[in-house]
Parts: C-alpha cells; sequence; structure tokens
C-alpha cells in the first residue's frame, strides 16, 4: 500500500525569533488508515495540519521550514492550499468560524462551486452526503441556528462532498459539550467506515477516539516521541496522562490484568474488558 | 443576534436583483455626499427609509446596530450644532453658540451617517444572501478576492456583535460593573475591547484558513457561479443610476444646487 503522507525531518518556525515548533518530525501514513496525534497543547499537533495542508509555509513568508513534506503525491512548498482543496480536507477546531456563508446551503456548496464540479453533480453529490450523514434536516439553516455538534457535521460534510483522500480533523470536538462530542465522534465513524478516507485526527482524549483509528502518535514539543496501537497506547496511561493526555480509567483497570497475564489484550472498551475477563473465567 | 444581516422574506426588495440593489445603494452613498443641504440630506434619508417600511424589511433584525446608530446620529448633530458657526445666532449661553449654521450642519452630518447606514442594511444586506452578493458584485467584474471581502466584512460586523454580547455577558456573571463615570467607564472598556480584539483575530485567522481549505480562491476555469449574465433589467438600473447621479453632481457643481 502506498504511502499518502511522507513527511522528512521536519522542522518549522514562525518567524526567525521564534523557537522551533515542529523539530525534525517524520511521519508516513498510508491510504484508507486512520491516525491519531496525541499529545499536550503547545506540543506542534495543529502546526503540522496547517503544513499537511499547504497553509504552511504559505502563510507565513517569515517562516523557516526544512525538511520534506508530500501530500498525495504534492509537495507542500510548491502547491498552495487551494490546489490541495477536494484531495485535502480540514476541519478546524473552531466550528463557527469556518462557516464561509452563513446559511448551511451556500456553504456546503461553496467548496464544490470553486472546484468546478458542475452544479448538478454537486446537487447529486451534496444529496448524498445529507442523506447518507442524516443532514437533510440542516438545510436552509443558518450557522447561528445549530449546535456546536451540528456545525462541525456541517463542516465535514462539506469537505467529504468533494471527496477529499486525506481527511483532517484539528480537535474537532476540544469546543463541544459531551452530546456534541457523541455526535461528531460517532458522524466520523460512520464516514471513516463508508468512505475509506484517509484520517489524521488531532485530539488530547483517547477515550474519544480509541476504537476509531489503527495508529497512535504521541507529539511532545514539536517531536514525534511515541508511535503504536491504540491497544500499546492504553498500557502507557500513567505516561501520557503526565504530558497532558486524557487517558481513559479502562486503562488503569485493566493494565494489572494484562502485565499478569490473566487477560492477553488491553481491552479498548468496558464491553471488550468484561467480554475478555469473562472468556477468562 | 444574529450571524447574517439577511432575513428571509418576500418584498419587492427580496425580489429585486442584487445588482439593480447595489446600484441603487451605491446611488444613495454617492448622492448623500453630493447633497449638502439639511432639506436634501433628510429628504434622503426619510426616502430610504420609507423605501425599508414599504418593503417590510423587520427592523427588529438590527435592532441592536439601530440603538448603536441614532445615538451616534444624535452625537453627530450636537456636536455640529456647537461647534460649527454661521449664520443667525439661536441660542448664546457664555461660550456656546448655537447657530443656523451648525444646525444645518448636524441634520446634513446625521442625515449622511443614517442614509449610509439604512440604506446599506436596510435595502442591501437584510434583503439579499451573502453569495448573491458576491454573484452580483462579480458581475461588474469585480474580482473573486474582492468581492468576497465584501461579503466578509460585512459579515464581520455581525459576528463581532455576537462576540461583543458574549463579553459583556461574561463581564456581567464577573460582577464588573458595566460603566459608572467617565474614568471607570474607559476603563471598563480595556476589559472589552482586548477580548473582542483577540476573538477577532482568532476567527480571521481561521476564516482565511478555511476558506483556502475549501479551494478559494478559484481557478479561472472553475469561477462557472461567479460568471453571471447581465439581464436588461440590471443594465437598465445601473445606467439609470449612473446617469441620474451624474446628472445631480452636474446640478451640484454647474448651477449650485441641493446646498
Amino acid at each position: 500500500m502506498e504511502y499518502i503522507v511522507e513527511v522528512s525531518d521536519l522542522w518549522w518556525r514562525y518567524s526567525p525569533e521564534t523557537d522551533w515548533v515542529l523539530r525534525g518530525v517524520n511521519l508516513r501514513i498510508r491510504e484508507g488508515e486512520s491516525v491519531a496525534l496525541l499529545g499536550p497543547t503547545g506540543a506542534g499537533k495543529t502546526t503540522l495540519l496547517l503544513t499537511l495542508q499547504a497553509i504552511l509555509p504559505h502563510a507565513f513568508p517569515n517562516g523557516t521550514m526544512k525538511g520534506e513534506v508530500i501530500v498525495d503525491g504534492a509537495n507542500v512548498k510548491t502547491t498552495t492550499s487551494s490546489k490541495l482543496a477536494g484531495r485535502v480536507g480540514l476541519v478546524f477546531e473552531d466550528a463557527e468560524s469556518q462557516f464561509i456563508f452563513p446559511t448551511v446551503d451556500d456553504d456546503l456548496r461553496f467548496t464544490l462551486q470553486n472546484l468546478g464540479i458542475p452544479p448538478e453533480e454537486a446537487e447529486r453529490r451534496l444529496s448524498v452526503i445529507l442523506k447518507q450523514f442524516g443532514l437533510e434536516g440542516l438545510t436552509g439553516r443558518t450557522a447561528g441556528e445549530l449546535s456546536g455538534g451540528q456545525k462541525q457535521r456541517v463542516a465535514i460534510a462539506g469537505l467529504l462532498a468533494a471527496q477529499p483522500k486525506i481527511l483532517l480533523l484539528d480537535e474537532p470536538t476540544a469546543e463541544l459539550d459531551p452530546l456534541g462530542k457523541s455526535e461528531v465522534m460517532t458522524f466520523v465513524k460512520k464516514m471513516k467506515d463508508e468512505t475509506g478516507t484517509t484520517l489524521l485526527i488531532v485530539e488530547q482524549d483517547i477515550e474519544d477516539i480509541v476504537t476509531l483509528v489503527d495508529r497512535m502518535l504521541l507529539m511532545v514539543e514539536g517531536k514525534i516521541i511515541m508511535e503504536g496501537t491504540p491497544r500499546e497506547f492504553l498500557m502507557h496511561g500513567e505516561e501520557l496522562h503526565r504530558l497532558g493526555v486524557c487517558v481513559p480509567e479502562i486503562a488503569d483497570i485493566f493494565k494489572p490484568y494484562v502485565e499478569k497475564g490473566i487477560i492477553d489484550m488491553m481491552p479498548l472498551t468496558v464491553d471488550e474488558g468484561i467480554e475478555l475477563l469473562k472468556r477468562r473465567v | 443576534m444574529g450571524y447574517t444581516w439577511y432575513t428571509a422574506k418576500k418584498t419587492y426588495l427580496h425580489r429585486a436583483s442584487p445588482l439593480t440593489k447595489i446600484a441603487i445603494v451605491s446611488m444613495m452613498w454617492f448622492l448623500a455626499f453630493i447633497f449638502q443641504s439639511p432639506l436634501w440630506n433628510a429628504l434622503e434619508l426619510f426616502t430610504v427609509i420609507g423605501v425599508i417600511i414599504t418593503a417590510r424589511v423587520p427592523f427588529t433584525r438590527f435592532l441592536t446596530y439601530i440603538k448603536i446608530i441614532v445615538p451616534v446620529m444624535l452625537i453627530f448633530l450636537l456636536l455640529f450644532a456647537v461647534l460649527i458657526r454661521g449664520g443667525e445666532i439661536l441660542l448664546d449661553i457664555g461660550v456656546i453658540k448655537v447657530t443656523t449654521g451648525g444646525i444645518s450642519a448636524g441634520i446634513i452630518g446625521s442625515s449622511r451617517l443614517g442614509t449610509l447606514f439604512f440604506s446599506t442594511i436596510g435595502i442591501l444586506l437584510a434583503t439579499t444572501r451573502e453569495i448573491d452578493i458576491v454573484k452580483g458584485l462579480a458581475k461588474l467584474k469585480l474580482p473573486a478576492t474582492a468581492a468576497f471581502l465584501f461579503m466578509m466584512s460585512m459579515r464581520f460586523v455581525t459576528l463581532s456583535m455576537a462576540d461583543l454580547q458574549t463579553i459583556r455577558e461574561a463581564r456581567r456573571s464577573r460582577a464588573l460593573p458595566e460603566r459608572e463615570n467617565t474614568i471607570q467607564f474607559i476603563r471598563n472598556l480595556i476589559s472589552i475591547v482586548i477580548p473582542l480584539f483577540i476573538v477577532t483575530i482568532r476567527r480571521i485567522q481561521t476564516a482565511s484558513n478555511a476558506l483556502e481549505v475549501k479551494g478559494f480562491p478559484p481557478q479561472k476555469h472553475n469561477v462557472y457561479w461567479l460568471r453571471g449574465r447581465l439581464t436588461i433589467g440590471e443594465i437598465s438600473w445601473v445606467a439609470g443610476c449612473v446617469a441620474f447621479t451624474a446628472i445631480m453632481l452636474g446640478l451640484r457643481l454647474g448651477l449650485g444646487w441641493f446646498t
């Protein structure tokens, strides 16, 4: 399987006077893979996503970039974000500010219109996406009439209609209440299962994404210092907690059972843990 | 507080082409500065308000802004009346002298301000969807980026007002006084202006990134949705507004009318 994202020894700073935000990042993502990027605030996660979308280095002419970033065959140094649109989609933490037009319909159409998708095809794609993800009821509404979760779902749907190969989600649930969080994560799971789009999601809370991703990366002070499956990550609960990553309690509960060989693997959910224990009994 | 100026209704202003409304509003702006007479400027302001009322554009939608603009108009009226002197003295209290010239200048200044505000908001923004404004501006061959800049600027006014409301509520919940004396009021303003500034900068940054992520600016061959053909009606309205403005300008400069 080919790598759709290849980052080699990436260094970035916003100006010559500031410190390096990214310090030698290496990252490879296969097509169709789902990866979570974890880390404390200020680790450089959002900066890395902005680089993958080719917003950096172009938005900061005073910034310094070293290393190479290839996304879907395009070098971000020589392409622009608007040229990558349609192939790569980025959803920001602030759901509201990414609405270019105040109404859901106009905003959903905007990406397709910019990509030159003919109107009939754009309408067809939108109606499929709206139906597939249960968003039909939101058409005709303005951003102010939507909840935080609905806004994020609309933002993701608008990008999905462009059929991107990679979807980058920057803490999409950070500003949401538990209900909004659950809405968005269910939506992302459905999207991943039904479209097979490559996914890179930035989060600070492992619990929300533990069953969603294939691989996890831990970023601290501009470097990726840990990589592994969600089960492997849950075995390092204390260390992650110390670094500002929220780890579910299930990790603390089941770690001794795994270490003592009572169960063979770290469960990802409470149900799975109970099932493993039942099997053992 | 709305996230858009637009209110869906079926009025003649809503049905009118965006380009026609842009032409009318532009004409109103020019006329507001061509006129230099309390009678003509006030007449223009009342015409604009009359158009909005007959079209049944809901004033309540932008009541928050009216609450700001009307006091500012009154301040204009008072300041001009006190500071500008000329003609007959109507009131003389020590250093304060109110003259007919000052009152005229006050009416002209506040009417101009009112005309600019009510024509832009009431005739154009409250009756036209943002995307249609962009299309209308694009029909005038304005570059897509410039048309979007206008639309986004208008949107940021409403978003900033919503943010301002949130900040004021946050201040109240922290028992901060809204205002006491003038010094206290100015000092309190800092705790409104700084968060508002930070929130707005953040919004601009995200919106600018979101625009690029959504493929803006479109490649030249992709702008089909911004390309629109001018209709005969639109051409007539634009030509009519330009001609009318030119005639009024000619009458003002050549014959000294409207002063």
